[in-house]
């Protein structure tokens, strides 16, 4: 798609074409032009990306929860100490505090990532439990919301199921974004999947899927908008 | 002469308030790599009277702290005076005298380095607090400049594993010289840092996060490449790749609360005012012991004292110079982590600033309120200890002239204070600060 | 994602990027699912769901029609207020209470007939009783017990007779307790069905139980709190502050002092809704079901002490006194009146011009019986007793239940003093002095900054700051903002009317023989003359005190300044970045459609976000052509 600001802009050079007039022309021997290459200009107005902001994100991780209120995603989420309580980790993800006049924080940093990091896990593994564990009909899971295939997953099976977890936080198709992405993700999957073979609290490739929701979760894209 | 045409002049080598010749600090000087830095806001704004500018004569506007407006009675140095207010304190070995709030860091007299009458041209906690850590006003809101922990994290903090925490202070990550890695960790607790940092392994682990992490790195980095404006995924890959060494140690055990009290029982954790933010103090320590930080940033406040609750102001600031004292005593009595034969203190660097002073005569309600005059408080082996610089008016506490600047003669700014500070440690302040000129005699 | 262009831009773009619209159904492309995502974030409050992310991939999607539809709803809202709240940053600080001793009922246990028994009572109330007159009703020599208002009772209880605890104090069945306390016989007890009735009421258990576990079905109440009439009739005892005085034999307290307005006007009528009732007359109590009173323990109300997404979706919970909780819903006043302007797309200078607001049951209780107790401390030595309030309590309608948390109602007019934000508690007690107030509306409203670069104080003993060196160059322009709060007390919202607080007056000049004790707190000694004295604050513009809150309201919304500062606050906030000179003619366009479309949200924030500036916020790096 084009911009309407670019098209304006391109108007805007047709016409300048016929300004500007050398003093002299030199004459110059007959050669070949040469070779040119077709492009759309992409001249839209280009921006920082900038923070979700943290209220966006906390009403979204309660909906990616399940749509359970705070203190109910609190209660679940505190098991095997995934979680500790919400109050640790509010000022963390950057929201202000009226009361006591600390302003809204809008650049990330690392217990800001690692704040987040910790809500993902709690989030990724109690959705694993949820969605692929206890095996509820595909559209009561609200973050898996496919079924695991049987035997080993191959990268072709992989991807369409990475699709619904890349939708689901970062809001567009798998297919749009970077070429090796879809693939990166799957080396994870196996590499978690195969760290954990040896046994766990889930199956190793229930391990790897809390480990690329995890991962997704915290993605840049993700966190900036 | 204004200030930013003097800035020109001294940028080409105009000689400046220094007596010395002047030659740039940071020229030809390697950075140090191995300092760690403590900044301390007083939040609410002091009373100077009370200590680094005393008066115990009523004059002028001055209208002294005395039985009668002040409870004296845990002041540890309040000696009564005739005329019911305070025996100053001046000690033979120092040139600096001193009201009673400066408590026990009165032992330390011979360490500090005091600023007085810093022109302020401010009463409003919002611009004074963000002019004190930055040289800059506020406009339109908005904050032009960059704090100093910012500033000396981007300048010393590039190879730490935490350049700048952040525990209720006003840091402000602004300007065109900053690394991602000078983003300040900004917590309103001790806890939160642990509380983030803890994990559970009952699913993931260790290895698992490290994989992740790595992925999240290459991934920023990938959008950043492809990115006109690739600044927010750089920041985000800087932040992902220092993760693995924060998530894989035991800064959840290390930094918890209760952990840090037991650790470091000489804070006085049950004080009312600054009971909660010793916990920082102890913090502080224990970071720079481990070496994860560069500076650390903290407030401990209670000095917004309007009302009657200027009855206490005294025994807050106590409790404040109380708690800096304690932190000396630490890092004097603590090896340096990398430096043989050193103690922290020889290097680490302490400032305490706050909002502004408070006013010279007791309001309607038997407190004080805001004023345009401030002091600061640096404590660091690049200083000159037991010396002081500026001064006020003897009748109603306002700045004065303290001496030739390229600008002329003038009162000093909070710009002036920071200026020379960065200026201790070889970094030009002009890549961060419009304002502010070294005060050469006050460093070593 | 299809927009609505231009027939002649549609054409060219077909020339020059046949691809994108020669498809009738094309694919959303990254920067569309990127655009969509941003406007969900702003409009929706979150990212979009699958099935969201599924309509936008559907042939009949229209993002002008999305984004038409969810201009108004509580997300959108929700959206602009935070813009504001981070400007203002309307909460309390937690240690801001309503813990006045008029309104807080305090409560001692004593040993009863049959065992352990709460007794409430407020602190300094008046009693015909010298020995208990403004303390507990009972001495020492009865109960065993020294009963403190703040702490546990001191001393060896020791029973008291049936006789004797019903002599001094009656059973009353109060509004926390019972839905319908205004009927004669309540009996629509708190019980697990409030829950559903009344919506967001979240109380603790220690309000129901009594001390010995059981339900608690009524309170002991001291008598003379649990008077009903609105009037009593002032009182005077005699006791006045003197050197010798000495405590009384039986209290373990002096007894109040007459005051000099009470010396003036014994026997006459006043209103008990006033802290001067309180502090003057025997005859007022907390009035029916004591809803002129709240208690200050046990913490039996749910205070959401993080609560990001609103007091409704609590992140953490306490219990705490009904006086912190007011202090929450003088918070959510404010939220509710931003959210009803944004929602409602009401003209934005009602900001600070509306006389209207929002309220909900706590906040009704507030308004309609707890306000006036802060007025009038020492305004009664100038003739001040009864309150000229900013929100006049007849305007509160009597319907609605102090507990009915959740049911927020429209009171299109508070009153002649209301003006939008600026007389709303939470404002007037966040910004407490008149400076900090018209600083902070400068900075919100005007986009406007006191800062004074260069200036050099010198000493001077010129009061005037708009005259003084180094102070002059902000105090200009601050002094006649902050005069226009010179009627609104300090820290409180209790307004000083011309009758009793003309601009100048002589009872209060330098040198008048017999000035009254409360001079000082309302006129101010650094500008009397020998003849008068000025009203505190209204020295630098005496016209814009009697103007008030309402006439700041209209300088501000008046200014040029304002309409640009709107847009500029909003555009930053959406677009994530301060305006820059290059922003300068979209902004004066932006601003002067603002004004052009009556100072409408709606119109301007669809036109950030159907900006280019917004819009295309697609980042990627342009491919370079080899």
């Amino acid at each position: 798609m084009i911009g309407e600001a670019a098209l304006v802009g391109l108007v805007g050079l047709v016409g300048l074409g016929g300004c500007g007039r050398p003093d002299v022309v030199e004459p110059s021997a007959p050669a070949p032009l040469p070779a040119h290459h077709a492009f759309t200009l992409d001249a839209t107005p280009k921006q920082h990306r900038r923070m979700v902001p943290p209220e966006a994100f906390l009403r979204a991780y309660l909906q990616w929860f399940g749509g359970l209120a705070p203190l109910e995603v609190q209660r679940r989420a505190k098991v095997d100490g995934l979680f500790d309580t919400w109050k640790d980790y509010l000022a963390a993800l950057g929201l202000p505090d009226y009361q006591v006049d600390t302003p809204r924080m809008t650049e990330s940093n690392t217990i800001m990532l690692a704040t987040l990091g910790r809500l993902a896990e709690a989030l990724c593994v109690r959705a694993v439990e949820h969605d692929l564990v206890a095996h509820p009909p595909i559209d009561q899971r609200a973050i898996f919301a496919f079924d695991e295939p049987d035997g080993d997953l191959t990268l072709a099976a992989f991807t369409p199921r990475f699709d619904v977890l890349h939708r689901t936080f970062l809001s567009y198709p798998a297919a749009l974004a970077p070429a090796d992405r879809a693939a990166r993700f799957y080396a994870l999957f196996r590499e978690v999947a195969s760290h954990h073979a040896g046994g766990g609290a889930l199956t190793p490739a229930r391990t790897a899927w809390a480990a690329i929701c995890t991962a997704l979760v915290q993605h840049p894209e993700t966190e900036l908008y | 002469m204004k200030r930013r045409a003097a800035l020109q002049l001294l940028g080409a080598g105009a000689a400046a308030l220094a007596t010395r010749p002047w030659s740039p600090l940071w020229a030809g000087a390697g950075t140090s790599s191995d300092d760690f830095f403590i900044f301390i806001h007083a939040a609410g704004g002091w009373d100077v009277t009370l200590w680094a500018d005393p008066r115990n004569e009523t004059k002028g506007l001055v209208v002294p702290a005395s039985k009668t407006n002040t409870d004296v009675g845990q002041l540890g140095h309040w000696t009564d005076a005739a005329n019911g207010s305070f025996e100053i304190l001046a000690p033979g070995d120092s040139a600096l005298r001193f009201g009673p709030g400066i408590g026990n860091l009165f032992d330390h007299r011979n360490r500090l380095t005091i600023f007085n009458g810093i022109a302020m041209n401010s009463v409003s906690h919002e611009d004074a607090v963000v002019y004190s850590l930055t040289g800059r006003h506020r406009t339109g809101g908005s904050v032009p400049a960059a704090s100093i922990d910012v500033v000396v994290a981007n300048e010393l903090g590039r190879n730490q594993l935490m350049p700048d925490v952040a525990i209720k202070f006003g840091s402000h990550y602004v300007g065109d010289n900053l690394g991602a890695h000078a983003i300040p960790l900004r917590v309103t607790s001790v806890e939160e840092i642990t509380r983030s940092f803890a994990r559970s392994d009952v699913v993931l682990d260790g290895a698992d996060r490290s994989r992740i992490t790595a992925l999240l790195t290459d991934e920023a980095r990938q959008l950043a490449g492809g990115s006109t404006h690739p600044e927010p995924y750089q920041q985000l890959a800087v932040q992902h790749a220092a993760l693995p060494r924060l998530l894989g140690g035991d800064l959840g055990t290390a930094f918890d609360a209760r952990q840090l009290q037991a650790a470091y029982p000489q804070f006085n954790y049950k004080s009312v005012v600054q009971g909660n933010l010793a916990v920082s103090a102890a913090f502080a320590v224990e970071a720079i012991k481990r070496n994860f930080v560069r500076c650390v940033s903290f407030n401990l406040g209670g000095l917004d004292t309007h009302g009657a609750n200027y009855r206490q102001h005294a025994h807050t600031l106590q409790e404040l110079f109380g708690t800096v004292a304690i932190m000396l005593q630490l890092l004097d009595a603590t090896p340096h982590p990398t430096r043989r034969a050193t103690r922290l203190s020889e290097r680490t660097h302490i400032v305490v600033l706050s909002d502004f002073c408070r006013t010279p005569q007791i309001n309607m309600l038997g407190g004080r309120d805001h004023y345009p005059n401030n002091s600061a408080l640096v404590i660091s082996p690049r200083f000159r200890g037991g010396r002081s610089f500026g001064r006020t008016d003897d009748e109603q506490l306002l700045p004065v002239e303290a001496g030739r600047f390229t600008d002329g003669r003038r009162a000093i700014t909070p710009a002036d204070v920071l200026a020379t500070f960065l200026g201790a440690f070889a970094i030009d302040p002009r890549r961060y600060m419009r304002d502010g000129e070294i005060i050469r005699d006050v460093l070593v | 994602m299809r927009r609505s262009l231009p027939t002649w831009i549609v054409a060219l773009s077909a020339l020059v990027a046949r691809d994108v619209v020669s498809d009738p159904t094309p694919t959303p492309t990254l920067p569309d699912y990127r655009y969509f995502r941003a406007l969900s974030v702003d409009l929706l409050g979150r990212v979009p769901t699958r099935d969201e992310l599924a309509a936008l991939e559907r042939p009949d999607f229209r993002v002008d029609a999305w984004i038409d539809a969810h201009l108004g709803g509580a997300a959108y809202a929700e959206r602009l207020r935070r813009i504001y709240m981070d400007l203002l940053r309307l909460e309390s600080s937690p240690t801001t209470h309503y813990d006045r001793p008029a309104v807080s009922l305090r409560h001692g246990l004593i040993e009863g007939p049959h065992g352990k028994l709460d007794v409430y009572y407020r602190n300094g109330q008046r009693r015909t009783d010298p020995l208990i007159d403004g303390t507990f009703c009972f001495t020492i020599a009865e109960t065993g017990l020294k009963v403190v208002p703040d702490g546990a009772p001191q001393g060896q209880a020791r029973p008291i007779t049936q006789q004797l605890l019903d002599a001094r104090t009656v059973e009353i069945k109060p509004w926390w307790l019972y839905a319908d306390y205004r009927e004669r016989a309540p009996h629509d007890r708190a019980g697990p069905d409030w829950t559903a009735r009344y919506p967001g009421l979240d109380l603790f258990l220690p309000l129901f139980v009594d001390p010995d576990q059981t339900p608690t079905t009524t309170i002991r109440v001291c008598r003379e709190e649990a008077q009903q009439t609105p009037n009593g009739r002032i009182v005077v005892t005699g006791q006045v502050p003197r050197a010798d005085l000495v405590i009384p034999p039986g209290r373990w307290s002096y007894p109040p002092f007459d005051s000099t307005y009470a010396q003036a006007h014994v026997g006459e009528v006043i209103s008990c809704l006033s802290g001067t009732g309180f502090q003057s007359s025997p005859e007022c109590g907390c009035g029916v079901g004591l809803e002129r009173c709240i208690p200050n323990g046990p913490a039996g109300f749910s205070l959401a002490v993080k609560a990001p997404l609103g007091v409704d979706t609590p992140f953490l919970a306490i219990p705490r006194t009904a006086s912190s909780w007011l202090a929450q819903w003088w918070a959510e006043e404010a939220k509710h009146f931003l959210d009803d302007i944004f929602a409602s797309d009401r003209d934005v200078r009602d900001l600070l011009t509306s006389p209207g607001t929002m309220i909900n049951g706590p906040l009704a209780q507030f308004y309609r019986a707890l306000a006036g107790a802060t007025c009038c401390g020492t305004g009664t030595e100038l003739g001040y007793a009864e309150p000229e309030p900013l929100f006049e309590p007849d305007r509160v309608p009597a319907e609605i239940l102090p507990i009915e948390t959740a049911r927020w109602t429209a009171i299109p007019d508070r009153g002649p003093h209301a003006a939008g934000l600026l007389t709303m508690p939470v404002f007037l007690m966040k910004y407490g002095p008149r400076r900090a107030r018209a600083h902070v509306l400068s900075t919100a409203f005007l986009c406007k900054d006191f800062v004074a670069e260069a200036a050099a104080l010198t000493p001077s003993t010129e009061p005037d700051l708009t005259r003084r060196p180094g102070c002059a160059s902000c105090h200009t322009t601050l002094e006649p903002m902050a005069a226009y709060f010179a009627r609104v007390t300090e820290a409180d919202w209790t307004y000083l009317p011309p009758r009793q607080f003309p601009l100048s007056i002589a009872r209060c000049a330098g040198t008048y023989p017999k000035k009254p004790p409360g001079c000082n707190a309302y006129y101010d000694p650094a500008f009397a003359t020998a003849t008068s004295s000025s009203l505190r604050g209204a020295y630098a513009a005496p016209a814009h005190a009697d103007a008030g809150p309402v006439g700041l309201a209209e300088e501000i919304t008046r200014a040029p300044e304002f309409a640009a500062c709107v847009v500029q606050n909003v555009a930053q906030s959406l677009l994530g970045r301060s305006l820059t000179p290059a922003d300068d003619r979209w902004k004066i366009d932006l601003a002067q459609r603002f004004v052009d479309g009556g100072y409408r949200m709606r119109a301007l924030v669809r036109a950030i976000l159907t900006s280019p500036r917004y819009r295309d916020v697609n980042d990627r790096k342009p491919a370079v052509p080899r």
